[in-house]
């Protein structure tokens, strides 16, 4: 009687019939000593099952990784800061002359413009003589063509 | 959600992560890892987890993912072949040492199986999910996996009568 149950029950069980409950039953039924010969092997299969089951990691989890981030996240803010910083003392800044200085540098960029009009003026009066070169390499071209 | 909460939340199912990696990637060593692994992005991730009805459905299906990602990266890297062939020539000396020799057999033919119904065995006969939660898991249809179910089954049936017969030739 209960032979025929368990035989019935590891047809639809190789079938991928049978619910966890009686799947429980075939587990519970091939862990005793005691199973007839023909049904050696499928105790085998669930002897392999439960010792898979009872297989554990002993290895310890570690996610304590939130003090480590919370680190990571303050350093890399000083340091962005002391690189502004950095780059704030060596950019030289525009904005501290004092008056005087203002003045005398107001003074000088008036004298060089003077000075670059007077050698722009005397560079122009030597292109007009050079005119003249212009004329007598265009009349040449039309000679020896 | 804090340490505490999240431990309570993952921790019940640490072991089964455990052995589907160890499944997939053999050694114990690698399994660790990989637990080890799967259990930081879980953590990294633990706003999310919440939001997850099912946390340890999506927790396996992480698992999947990492190993079937891990052999990828193994049979396309020969260096990690070399190593992995090393490793198995240990497991190999442990075997021979091992007196349940015929539980190792079933061991081995489930290895042999194709990774979809290697998986399904795992998570049916070793863990005892229900088809709905391994449809979760694997995104299948409890019919597909009935179907993958069975065949794997068979064949391990299979298999092993024909070892038995080899040796009492």
């Amino acid at each position: 009687m209960e032979l025929t149950k368990i035989e019935n029950l590891l047809e639809s069980y190789f079938n991928g019939n049978t619910t966890i409950e009686q799947e429980q039953v075939l587990k519970t039924y091939f862990a005793q000593e005691n199973v007839p010969a023909h049904l050696q092997e499928y105790k085998l299969m669930f002897d392999y099952f439960a010792q898979n089951k009872a297989e554990v990691s002993n290895q310890p989890i570690q996610v304590k990784t939130k003090k480590q981030t919370w680190n990571l996240k303050w350093l890399s803010i000083a340091a962005s800061l002391v690189l502004l910083f950095v780059i704030y003392k060596m950019v030289p800044s525009t904005d501290n002359f004092t008056s005087a200085e203002r003045a005398e540098a107001q003074r000088a960029y008036v004298e060089s413009q003077k000075a670059f009009k007077l050698i722009s003026n005397s560079l122009n009066r030597g292109n007009k003589t050079l005119a003249f070169a212009h004329d007598y390499e265009a009349t040449k071209n039309k000679i020896f063509k | 959600m804090n340490q505490k909460e999240f431990t309570t939340l993952v921790m019940p199912f640490k072991d089964k992560v455990f052995r589907l990696a160890k499944r997939f990637l053999v050694s114990k060593d690698s399994a660790e890892d990989a637990t080890q692994d799967i259990y930081l992005k879980l953590w990294s991730n633990k706003e999310k987890l919440s939001t997850y009805n099912n946390v340890e459905a999506f927790a396996m299906t992480m698992t999947k993912n990492y190993c079937l990602d891990v052999l990828k990266l193994k049979s396309s890297s020969n260096l990690k072949i070399v190593h992995s062939n090393y490793k198995d020539n240990n497991q190999n000396l442990d075997k021979q040492t091992n007196v349940n020799d015929s539980v190792n057999i079933i061991h081995e033919l489930i290895n042999n199986l194709p990774k979809k119904q290697k998986l399904i065995i795992q998570l049916r006969d070793v863990e005892q999910y229900s088809f709905e939660e391994i449809g979760k898991i694997l995104e299948l249809k409890p019919t597909a996996i009935r179907v993958s179910l069975s065949r794997a089954r068979k064949t391990i049936r299979e298999q092993l009568l024909k070892r038995h017969q080899y040796g009492i030739n």
